[in-house]
């Protein structure tokens, strides 16, 4: 309790100071968005030029989904501090919140005259490039952003998008892997996942375990070998997880390989070896296993695919 | 500190002080009993100044500035959330609108927050001021009242954050004439993985985006689901109907 009255007090001084540049990021940080237009907003009537009160007041409105409110104070603050390349770049995010993609598009481009290097203009230039379809200069964008930025993973999966726009089917499938290889969990993996496959690369592959779709990477094994690569075993680490927190999921354990059933029952015994071995808590019986002497046949995207090797997992129906 | 933020503390410490010891309004012309009321139970003062004010100066006829304080009373004695009355009230003077379409309003207003916190079964003093704020706010842009009655009876027992966020998800999708059944099956997928996280309130955004670009309700609501069932994200969900989303609260952004 004394912490946060020094808090506040020490926020009343530094307000009453007129120091908005120090309390801005405060109320942003803590999400504490009406307490700012407050105090903020005070600070304004008191000294109606301080371009960063408005600018911190602008913001807390569009964090509160005000754009339009919000645009009002940044575009006052650009007035006062035309010079200031963040001012002009939150104009743009209220003008696309206010779905206004025309001024959007202006106050980023206004926004890397003055910073050539703000990585989130250009991200959001480029954004509006692929929602506009213009795939060559959303690549231009996104790779800037890159280079400043090596794992901004928006950047990253737009990235390959703007290459699959513009048809260059090599360097697309190498930037969703790019992607995967950084951000291998949740909902863009899974669409980046999706979009490799249809190239009829299964490097990573989406699979629906119990009541969740996860992407992994595919199982592969030594060369000449039927031992796990690092990579499966990483996967597998992953299906462990999931099995120990969910006790009543069963998956199949389902192996391919043309024209050598022998080498597919082998394999599959060996996913689930792995599996069972330093985890006493799985029961082998909630992991059934299948093995075939064909490829495995894929149907996605109204397109059909074989693949002559692999490891498939199927939720047990109970 | 330099000498500026000296004096404009010091300025501000003094109001402080000034302003801690400053009389009540001294001259009372609304019904005095009714002033009195407001002010037990904690109105606004500057609320209750603006309307003595106003007929102080003639702007106001005293029975009009009853019927603009009456329900802000009520409200109050209700232990309704005051802000939303005390704005409209404020709205309406500042665009000089006629006294008793302001109080209709206010009256209306009152009614729609007395049906959301009846909506809400919990003791007045209980209901989540925040909860009344979408309910009410929702009712008085036109969601209609089965629309609340259908979420409250089906996600009521659903953890606060999240029954917020879907609540007030469910409003703003409701205003733009989104199909409650769209949004009932959104709200399934996302209760159910648990990922309705607050972002999500604002889903009304992609959903005008989405139809700007021409795709249906229905096919914005199954990339919804979809999005959510997997614990994604508001901007997965612009990803997946294939175009790009922006952050308004600047967490995600690098600079």
């Amino acid at each position: 309790m004394k912490n946060v009255i020094i808090l506040v007090l020490a926020l009343a001084v530094l307000v009453s100071a007129g120091c908005a540049k120090v309390v801005g990021p405060y109320y942003l940080e803590q999400e504490k968005y009406e307490q700012g237009i407050e105090v903020l907003g005070d600070q304004l009537k008191e000294n109606p030029d301080d371009a960063s009160s408005a600018y911190y007041v602008g913001r807390y409105y569009l964090a509160l989904n005000k754009p339009k409110d919000g645009l009002s104070y940044l575009e006052k603050a650009v007035k006062l501090d035309p010079e200031n390349a963040d001012y002009v770049f939150w104009t743009g995010v209220a003008h696309w919140a206010m779905l206004d993609f025309e001024q959007e598009r202006a106050a980023y481009l206004k926004t890397l005259t003055l910073d050539p290097d703000h990585i989130s203009a250009n991200l959001y230039l480029g954004h509006g490039y692929i929602d506009q379809g213009e795939w060559a200069k959303a690549l231009v964008q996104y790779d800037k952003v890159v280079k400043l930025d090596e794992y901004n993973p928006e950047a990253l999966y737009n990235r390959a998008l703007a290459l699959n726009g513009l048809g260059k089917t090599t360097e697309e499938i190498a930037g969703w892997k790019k992607f995967l290889e950084y951000y291998p969990d949740g909902s863009l993996a899974m669409q980046a996942t999706e979009q490799l496959n249809l190239h009829g690369d299964f490097a990573y592959r989406n699979f629906i375990l119990g009541q969740r779709n996860v992407t992994l990477k595919s199982m592969t094994f030594k060369p000449g070998t039927n031992v796990l690569d690092a990579d499966s075993r990483t996967s597998l680490h992953v299906i462990n997880a999931m099995l120990e927190t969910n006790k009543k999921l069963a998956l199949h354990i389902v192996a391919y390989n043309k024209g050598n059933t022998a080498q597919a029952k082998i394999r599959a015994k060996s996913v689930r070896d792995y599996m069972l071995s330093g985890n006493p808590g799985i029961d082998s019986k909630r992991l059934p296993l299948s093995w075939f002497g064909t490829a495995e046949q894929i149907e996605m995207g109204g397109k059909s695919f074989t693949i002559d090797n692999s490891v498939q997992f199927i939720t047990v129906v109970q | 500190m330099n000498k500026r933020c000296s004096r404009i503390l010091f300025a501000t410490l003094a109001a402080c002080v000034i302003l801690g010891a400053y009389p009540v309004w001294a001259g009372d012309n609304v019904s005095a009993d009714l002033v009195e009321r407001a002010r037990t139970c904690g109105v606004f003062s500057g609320t209750i100044d603006q309307v003595n004010s106003s007929v102080l100066d003639g702007s106001l006829e005293e029975a009009e500035g009853e019927k603009l304080l009456s329900p802000l009373v009520a409200a109050c004695e209700n232990k309704l959330p005051l802000a939303p009355f005390e704005d409209k009230l404020a709205e309406g003077l500042a665009k000089h609108i006629p006294p008793l379409l302001i109080a209709r309003a206010l009256n209306k207003k009152l009614d729609e927050y007395k049906f959301a916190k009846g909506l809400l079964g919990a003791p007045a003093k209980d209901a989540d001021p925040q909860l009344l704020i979408v309910l009410g706010e929702g009712l008085s842009k036109g969601v209609p009242r089965q629309d609340f009655e259908g979420y409250v009876s089906s996600y009521g027992d659903q953890a606060s954050e999240p029954f917020l966020v879907g609540m007030e998800m469910a409003s703003l999708l409701s205003q733009a004439g989104f199909d409650y059944k769209l949004t009932s099956s959104i709200l399934d997928a996302g209760f159910a993985a648990n990922s309705l996280s607050p972002q999500w309130r604002y889903f009304i955004r992609i959903v005008l985006v989405a139809r700007q670009r021409g795709l249906s309700d229905d096919f914005i609501a199954e990339a919804a689901k979809g999005v959510l069932g997997d614990g994604g994200s508001l901007g997965d969900a612009s990803t997946r109907l294939g175009f790009t989303s922006r952050d308004l609260t600047g967490r995600d952004i690098s600079n």
